[in-house]
């Protein structure tokens, strides 16, 4: 018994151990992962993150009626207040269409001041659209802003709800350094220079600066990369593997997304107790143990709710509901082949074109709103020699040092593993969207959930030129990213407000 | 000066440079716009027609309409533009607050039409385009739009089912400078109590904080080395 209460004693004590001895200069760089994530969230209008329709209407059903919300087959609205602000601040009328700005009248901003003082229902239809299906973790949090909100009104609680997102953003780019410091513990200069290229990330701060899960699940993404890492540095025991189950059961009720990680989560923990030998494998084993139940737990008591608010599209395994469309294993190993690689001979051509460029470089670079505000061509043309460079000097320092790389093999390989099971993961999403006739899937911000390796190659490339210059190329490096990120804001402003 | 503060320095005055060149440029700008999309041609005026749009909000200072515009490859023909917003009383007659005369000769396309500026914002105004010439002309909008967009259109007094799409210009064209107290006065609309209270100096005081914060994690980071 004493035992069983002195072991959160414990954790508790060895987290405030933990926050104590964490830098300085990690705080500053989550404060700047919060303030860039806010500003985003002044910046872009009402409902112009994607889906940010459906995510508020899950915390509107969640906090009206305290129930999840469900798929409804037939468009019927989402609550009178909801819709009476979507059409008032022209929600559908500017994605899509770049000529189409913000409201900027004053006529139509009393018609908004008008329609919210009329005080309509947010008691709605239980649909909350595209985010029906999700997990209830991010929205449960999102109440809380919805019901302390003071006005009441949607767009006051939808202000409250973004910035709760940017606060998720300051805990990213915390677990984005914390993870540095596990993997570089010898090169304190690079942490905060990955972390800010993160903070400063426009794509990860304009979807953390809207009312969106992905928020929530950077944060747990962010946060399993640090704890793997310091489960490789420090070993595998009972903490590592409870905080390593923790954050993967925690992140499945935010979203499923990171279920791709799950292989890689699998096979550290083999290395964990591969590295612990005969000395600590009881330890480790329990750690495993620990971490595996902990991570289900979730997740089997979410399978229920998820089989309850699913769409029934009447659509069997493997069946498509578009005519003529082949499907098949193969054709799904092609895909999400061709997704992120050049196609093979002998492969289908299922993309027009690459993908690897157009949608997750292009898109990661900067593509904002509903995927329809993006800088001219040129910019990505100068983008892509930079980003190339940074890579080129990553693994530069990575075989400087392979004889220190190879004997951390293996934590190289759950790493990889990490983004190849992301990949396969969008991409099988991907097949899904593809053969429920859904239309499009694949979105730049999914890759988001590897910004740890972002970061890594960001600090990689830092560390390469050595201490003294090493600081000034961090320096350079944080100085793009902030004009990165100042003109992707420009961009965005121009396109809403001018 | 340390490599580092050099390249922070330099970097961030480069920063402000490229800023105010982007800054100084020019181009046409928007007042507003009735966001009616402009992939067809949806209605067409004839000779001596007359297209009139109803419940238009046309923005003060708006000093030209923007419209896609099709002459079928004909001599364009002249164009007479009126702009009026209803009548205070039953019964008055509605007042005139813009109007403009676009002689022959335009180019089909997107055309900016300059009209005497308006001097105040109107709501549910009526724009009307008259075709004074000999050839018809073919306007960009949306057909069967059924007043998608709160737009009522009218062709010589019958009632016509389309929405044609209509951008309210500003005079000339101002430089980004010039549209600094413009824009930060719409990042303030639309957007709620909070939000909109600090819709353009919330991110401004955020950035400026950023360069702060980042600056000081660096050189923390220098001096410990």
């Amino acid at each position: 018994m004493k035992s069983a209460f002195a072991l959160p004693g414990r954790g508790f004590a060895a987290l405030r151990r933990g926050a104590r001895a964490v830098p300085r200069a990690a705080y500053l760089c989550a404060l700047v992962g919060v303030l860039n994530a806010f500003a985003w969230s002044l910046i872009t209008p009402p409902f112009e993150v994607p889906d940010e329709n459906a995510h508020y209407a899950y915390v509107q059903q969640l906090a009206e009626r305290g129930s999840l919300p469900h798929y409804l087959a037939t468009y019927v609205g989402l609550s009178p207040a909801e819709d009476a602000m979507l059409a008032d601040t022209k929600a559908f009328q500017i994605p899509g269409r770049p000529s189409n700005p913000a409201p900027m009248t004053q006529t139509e901003q009393r018609k908004i001041e008008a329609d919210e003082a009329l005080r309509l229902s947010a008691r709605g239809s239980g649909d909350a659209l595209s985010a029906s299906a999700n997990p209830p973790l991010y929205y449960l949090l999102e109440v809380v802003p919805y019901v302390l909100s003071p006005a009441g009104t949607v767009l006051d609680r939808l202000a409250l709800m973004r910035a709760l997102s940017a606060i998720f953003a300051g805990f990213t780019v915390l677990f984005v350094f914390l993870f540095l410091r596990e993997l570089l513990p010898g090169t304190r200069w690079v942490w905060p220079v990955g972390a800010l290229a993160v903070a400063l990330q426009p794509l990860f701060a304009f979807i953390s600066g809207g009312v969106n899960n992905d928020a929530l699940l950077y944060t747990f993404a962010a946060a399993l990369f640090f704890t793997l890492a310091r489960m490789f540095r420090r070993g595998l025991n009972e903490w590592t593997g409870l905080a390593i189950g923790a954050v993967l059961g925690l992140g499945l009720l935010v979203k499923f997304t990171i279920l791709g990680f799950a292989p890689a989560v699998a096979l550290a923990l083999l290395c964990g107790i591969w590295r612990a030998g005969a000395m600590g494998r009881r330890a480790s084993l329990r750690g495993a143990a620990f971490a595996s139940a902990i991570a289900a737990i979730p997740a089997l008591l979410y399978v229920e709710l998820v089989a309850r608010t699913l769409p029934a599209s009447g659509v069997g395994p493997g069946r498509s509901a578009v005519p003529g469309l082949a499907t098949g294993l193969h054709i799904e190993l092609e895909r999400t082949w061709e997704l992120f690689l050049p196609t093979l001979p002998g492969m289908k051509n299922w993309f027009p074109r690459s993908e690897l460029w157009h949608e997750w470089f292009l898109g990661l670079i900067g593509r904002f709103g509903w995927l329809d505000t993006s800088f001219p061509y040129w910019v990505y043309l100068v983008a892509a020699p930079i980003a190339i460079a940074l890579i080129l000097a990553a693994l530069a320092a990575l075989v400087r040092e392979r004889h220190r790389v190879w004997h951390r093999a293996d934590e190289l390989l759950v790493y990889v593993a990490m983004i190849g099971g992301l990949c396969v993961e969008i991409g099988v999403e991907s097949y899904e969207t593809l053969i429920q006739g859904s239309g499009i899937f694949e979105q730049p911000r999914y890759l988001l959930s590897g910004l740890c390796i972002y970061a890594a190659i960001v600090a990689l490339a830092t560390r390469l030129p050595g201490r003294r210059w090493g600081m000034a190329v961090g320096a350079l490096i944080v100085v793009l990213a902030l004009a990165h990120d100042v003109f992707s804001q420009v961009l965005v402003i121009a396109r809403y407000y001018a | 000066m340390t490599p580092l503060r050099a390249v922070l320095a330099g970097g961030l005055v480069a920063l402000l440079c490229v800023l105010a060149v982007i800054l100084s440029g020019h181009r046409l700008q928007i007042a507003s716009t009735d966001r009616v999309p402009n992939g067809q041609f949806a209605s067409i005026i004839d000779h001596d027609q007359r297209l009139c749009q109803q419940g238009e909000i046309v923005p003060a200072e708006t000093a030209a309409l923007r419209m896609t515009i099709g002459d079928y490859n004909k001599p364009s023909p002249p164009l007479r533009i009126g702009i009026t917003e209803p009548a205070s009383s039953p019964g008055a007659h509605s007042l005139k607050i813009s109007s403009g005369l676009i002689a022959a000769g335009w180019r089909q396309g997107v055309v900016v039409l300059p009209i005497s500026p308006v001097r105040h914002e109107v709501a549910n105004a009526t724009v009307c385009l008259k075709n004074l010439g000999a050839d018809p002309v073919a306007i960009g909008g949306l057909s069967d739009a059924g007043g998608d967009y709160g737009l009522y259109d009218v062709e010589d007094g019958a009632s016509d089912p389309v929405e044609v799409r209509i951008d309210f210009m500003l005079k000339g064209r101002p430089s980004w400078f010039a549209m600094l107290a413009t824009i930060a006065n719409r990042m303030t609309l639309a957007k709620g109590g909070y939000a909109g209270a600090i819709g353009w100096a919330g991110p401004l005081l955020a950035m400026l904080a950023i360069v702060a914060l980042l600056v000081r994690a660096l050189l923390t980071e220098e001096r410990r080395q």
